[in-house]
């Protein structure tokens, strides 16, 4: 089983995400799927696997909590710190979204807002993805060869 | 489940490392995080207890160019041992492409050996998938302790399947078998993801 991200799909998802960026004045953010795999991100890639491993566990931790107190989901994660606050939130069932963003920058109504316009702008590109069930090569004639 | 990006040209692969509480799962990446180039790895991760206890997972990326033309990256991660905590390794288990077993070689460790590969198969059964079906390799651990089970004996309590299951013995803390255990999957998944994906 594998998913997959043409060229296409990488670059609305990028330029999607570069929009929220500016938008919400966030200082980095990344779209990363559940199992913690990084898709696409913006502004910044220090640590970016390593983020999207811890964004992905924080929100799954987040959502069994929700279903421990009888809700179905959080729509969101956020995280307060003094100078720094990071915002996650579900874009559809696979895939999520984690922003960095600076206190003295943006506020967390902001990247909510954009969070929500992000999810509705890339609905459609998401759904295509999810929707593969076949692994289908962009193009029929790549192989994947292992190195000697 | 792999994720290939075609515009980055890079493919990301998920291993977890599985087992019964202390048989040396979080010591495996600690030594591989110790002893791989520094531009191969990246951070180690670990979201443990106070007594160093894995509670969440402990996460360390690997880097290679084992696939031509793409940036081949592995994600590791470990899952807590200990019983109580199952619904934390369902979540780490999700979207894994392969697995480590890390046994306790033990002999009194044999009930829980057989109690985790179940959990296991039962949790990956729960994603559409079993042991039967994942990449697998067995690590038989801590084969310096005293009473320690025969490698036959552990073969016919856990390495019973229709497949035998590729097995390394361990002595994790001093680094025997830590590489041989890495190589061993990483090649069972660029292989089962060659297989599928050239077959289209």
């Amino acid at each position: 089983m594998a998913y997959e991200l043409n060229q296409e799909e990488c670059l609305e998802l990028q330029t999607e995400l570069d929009e929220f960026l500016r938008l919400s004045d966030s200082s980095s953010a990344l779209l990363c799927d559940k199992g913690g795999a990084v898709l696409v991100d913006s502004g910044s890639d220090e640590e970016n696997d390593l983020m999207a491993a811890l964004t992905a566990g924080s929100f799954a931790a987040t959502r069994e909590l929700a279903r421990t107190v009888g809700e179905e989901d959080f729509e969101a994660v956020y995280h307060q710190g003094e100078k720094r606050n990071l915002y996650i939130a579900g874009m559809c069932e696979e895939v999520i979204l984690l922003a960095v963003f600076e206190q003295e920058n943006s506020q967390v109504g902001l990247v909510r807002m954009m969070a929500r316009k992000l999810r509705r702008e890339i609905n459609q590109t998401l759904d295509s993805m999810a929707n593969k069930k076949e692994v289908v090569a962009e193009d029929p004639t790549v192989s994947f060869v292992l190195k000697k | 489940m792999a994720v290939v990006n075609y515009a980055k040209k890079e493919i990301q692969f998920k291993i977890v490392y599985y087992g019964p509480g202390l048989c040396g799962k979080t010591t495996n990446l600690q030594i591989v995080h110790e002893k791989m180039p520094g531009d191969s790895k990246g951070k180690m991760s670990s979201l443990a207890t106070s007594q160093d206890r894995t509670l969440f997972f402990d996460f360390l990326p690997l880097k290679s160019d084992a696939i031509e033309g793409y940036t081949t990256k592995f994600q590791m991660y470990t899952v807590p041992g200990q019983v109580k905590y199952n619904s934390t390794r369902k979540l780490v288990l999700r979207n894994c492409d392969g697995v480590v077993f890390v046994a306790d070689s033990q002999i009194k460790k044999m009930p829980e050996n057989i109690e985790s590969l179940q959990n296991l198969d039962e949790n990956l059964k729960e994603q559409g998938s079993s042991v039967d079906e994942m990449p697998l390799v067995f690590q038989y651990n801590k084969r310096d302790m005293k009473n320690v089970a025969p490698v036959e004996y552990m073969d016919f309590l856990i390495n019973n399947g229709p497949i035998r299951v590729p097995v390394v013995n361990g002595v994790a803390c001093d680094g025997e078998g830590v590489f041989d255990t890495l190589n061993a999957i990483s090649k069972l998944v660029l292989h089962d993801f060659i297989q599928k994906k050239n077959q289209g």
